[in-house]
């Protein structure tokens, strides 16, 4: 039991490097390798704990390694845009001044159900009141509504006023 | 850039961690070849005295290798050549044909916990 002990805290030291030293984001933002990395880490941790005759060396050193490169990988894809897009994607824009474009929808494997879902998210209830909206790398959609539809920003209220003031 | 040259000084050190290994395990695995080849030869000679001492600084032997490959060899592969080689005097002692056999058992285990971890498709696959 006490190597076991000693084992796990070793890992959890190991782990919680790894994942600092990536600078981990909420998974919902994670890019495609970096939801890998996490999860490949998860697993090899894992199986270090539960293989007790494994030595602790074949956990430790594949973490690392895949933290190193995961870190390279990124510099590489900041530098490059095309190796970005090679490993990431690119952000697609699936509404375009109000209409939906279902051959980008259907290219990304997204219901309509799924979208309409994640614009109410953002309290749009209607995609003909969306000027943009973009699924990004992670998943993720991003709306600009039109401008009737936005919320209204100080300038806004500035404009009115030096409006009125005229 | 400072994570940029941790990264690659990581990298290298786990390549180097990686070369360090296979040279542990081949520099342990001759020296026991040897050792058991010596015995195989004694035992096939009839001669159980020399065979038997030999195979007694085997076991010594082999107590401080298994330390030293302990850090990259699965305990359950250790396990299984220790109760080879723990075989061997009780065979020599007994007078057995069974000597030569286990003998090749521990070199071929041996030889296998090196060349499995070589970069080779068969390995990698």
């Amino acid at each position: 039991m006490t190597v076991a002990i000693i084992r796990t805290f070793i890992l959890y030291v190991i782990v919680i490097f790894s994942v600092r030293f990536m600078g981990k984001r909420q998974i919902g933002q994670m890019q495609p390798t970096e939801l890998v990395i996490t999860i490949l880490i998860s697993n090899i941790a894992t199986l270090s704990l539960e293989d007790p005759d494994a030595p602790l060396l074949t956990g430790m050193v594949p973490i690392l390694f895949l933290v190193s490169f995961d870190v390279i990988i990124s510099v590489f894809t900041m530098k490059f845009p095309h190796f970005r897009r090679f490993v990431s994607g690119s952000p697609q824009i699936i509404i375009n001044n109000g209409i939906l474009d279902k051959t980008k929808l259907r290219t990304l494997r997204m219901s309509q159900d799924d979208l309409v879902e994640a614009l109410r998210g953002l309290n749009i209830f209607d995609i003909s009141e969306v000027q943009f909206a973009v699924v990004e790398t992670n998943g993720q959609i991003s709306a600009y509504q039109k401008e009737p539809y936005r919320t209204a920003e100080k300038r806004d209220i500035s404009d009115i006023k030096g409006k009125s003031e005229k | 850039m400072n994570r940029i040259y941790t990264s690659i000084i990581i990298i290298i050190s786990v390549i180097l961690i990686d070369i360090y290994s296979h040279h542990v395990i081949l520099r342990e695995e001759n020296a026991l070849e040897n050792t058991l080849t010596a015995v195989q030869t004694y035992s096939l000679d009839k001669d159980t005295e020399n065979a038997l001492s030999l195979a007694e600084e085997l076991t010594e032997q082999w107590e401080k290798s298994r330390k030293k490959l302990a850090l990259f060899v699965s305990d359950k592969t250790l396990d299984e050549i220790s109760d080879s080689i723990s075989k061997i005097v009780p065979l020599l002692e007994s007078d057995s044909d069974e000597v030569s056999a286990e003998a090749e058992y521990v070199k071929r285990k041996l030889l296998r916990t090196h060349t499995r971890d070589l970069p080779e498709i068969h390995n990698i696959f």
